[in-house]
């Protein structure tokens, strides 16, 4: 049970960013349901690569044991240079959330669309 | 039409979940788990390979002469996807700075608690004013070990940058430096297109063989120093021009996750909202 608990969190982050992204009509909310979209697939990704009792991929004072295990490089190098797009894209959709409040004074999306009732 | 939706999100969660059945268990990754079994001392392993990620771990070592193997991957195996992403954030940085432009070239910025120049804030206390200021230092030094030691241990180019940036935000939050907005702009953004450049090119100084090659890793001295396979203590001048193309993304990233920071902090203390329309 304990093998797949970390791919069913994946699961469970995934369906709360996409639930939050159809249903938030706060500006910030959806900024926010993007960042959890993008923290459920980072876990995936490096859950893909892990294994048990396992070190990092590094050999600076590894132990000078026989039989070294170490977790897969790839999914974490992809991992490490998506965390800093995700800041940056989070901080791009925030700025477009300031503007977006300062010509029309509100943040619902469902106003900015000139909606008035919708159901 | 809520109905609907609702019914997407759960037949979606089906999908997901019946696809992670097939998947390998967690801790189980796929290729030989067992690095160094059976690899011989010199020359490129193949024997031993089953998955691209045992290749990495088993030659890494030995191609690109660093003891990082994360490292390696990122900025010599897939070194062209990282040139990739270092001009995704290049972007990001370009269009927040073209969002706010009229925003900040008008001169009416009226921010919070600027202190007189050359004096501490009135508004803050001491304790955050100065004590921000030491630990501004601290950061900036943490971050800077961080990129310069990327190749032997871990960290690298995008986490010391990061690390950098947070203290950029600790500075502004004590307002040490609004007062100088326009030149600090300026000074950030011919930091973050040098990084960038710089990255280029080291990566054409290597067009001989192809774009972005590791030219330095293969001679013998210097930073192409021969290390031997395996455990080892880790040397600073290693990896060929790895370490190089570290500092590059790390000035990079610092500049330009700095200058977002400090745009959008100036973007949020105006009180003139009419030059924005």
């Amino acid at each position: 049970m304990s093998a797949i608990v970390l791919y069913v969190t994946f699961i469970l982050l995934l369906t709360i960013g996409i639930i939050a992204l159809l249903f938030k009509r706060n500006l910030i909310k959806i900024v926010l349901a993007f960042n959890i979209l993008d923290s459920g697939i980072n876990l995936f990704f490096i859950s893909l690569g892990y294994r048990e009792n396992a070190m990092a991929p590094i050999f600076t004072l590894a132990p000078l044991d026989s039989v070294i295990t170490m977790v897969l490089p790839t999914p974490q190098a992809l991992i490490l240079t998506n965390i800093v797009i995700g800041f940056a894209t989070t901080a791009l959709m925030l700025g477009v959330s300031v503007l977006t409040y300062r010509n029309n004074n509100t943040l619902d999306t469902r106003k900015l669309r000139g909606v008035e009732e919708y159901d | 039409m809520r109905l609907f939706s609702v019914v997407a999100i759960v037949i979606l969660f089906g999908f997901l979940f019946v696809g992670i059945l097939h998947l390998h268990p967690v801790g189980e990754a796929l290729g030989n788990s067992e690095v160094l079994q059976g690899r011989p001392e010199q020359g490129i392993d193949i024997n031993g390979v089953s998955t691209m990620d045992d290749y990495f771990l088993r030659n890494g070592q030995i191609e690109t002469k660093s003891n990082n193997i994360v490292a390696s991957v990122v900025f010599d195996y897939r070194g062209f996807d990282t040139l990739g992403e270092a001009t995704v954030l290049f972007i990001v940085v370009s269009s927040i700075s073209m969002l706010f432009f009229t925003f900040l070239k008008s001169k009416s910025i009226v921010s919070a608690g600027v202190p007189p120049a050359g004096q501490f804030p009135k508004i803050e206390s001491r304790v955050i004013s100065f004590g921000s200021f030491i630990m501004y230092i601290m950061i900036l030094s943490f971050g800077v070990y961080l990129v310069v030691h990327g190749h032997i241990s871990p960290g690298g180019g995008f986490q010391g940058g990061s690390v950098m940036a947070s203290a950029t935000a600790l500075l502004l939050i004590s307002f040490l430096i609004t007062r100088h907005m326009q030149r600090t702009r300026k000074i950030f953004s011919f930091f973050e297109s040098m990084g960038l450049t710089i990255f280029i090119g080291l990566g054409f100084a290597g067009i001989t063989i192809s774009f972005l090659y590791n030219f330095l890793a293969h001679t013998s001295s210097g930073f192409g120093r021969i290390i031997a396979f395996g455990p080892n203590q880790g040397y600073l001048i290693s990896a060929g021009i790895l370490p190089l193309l570290s500092l590059a993304v790390g000035i990079e990233v610092f500049f330009g996750l700095s200058l977002i920071v400090v745009t959008l902090f100036h973007a949020s203390g105006v009180k003139d909202t009419n030059s924005l329309r």
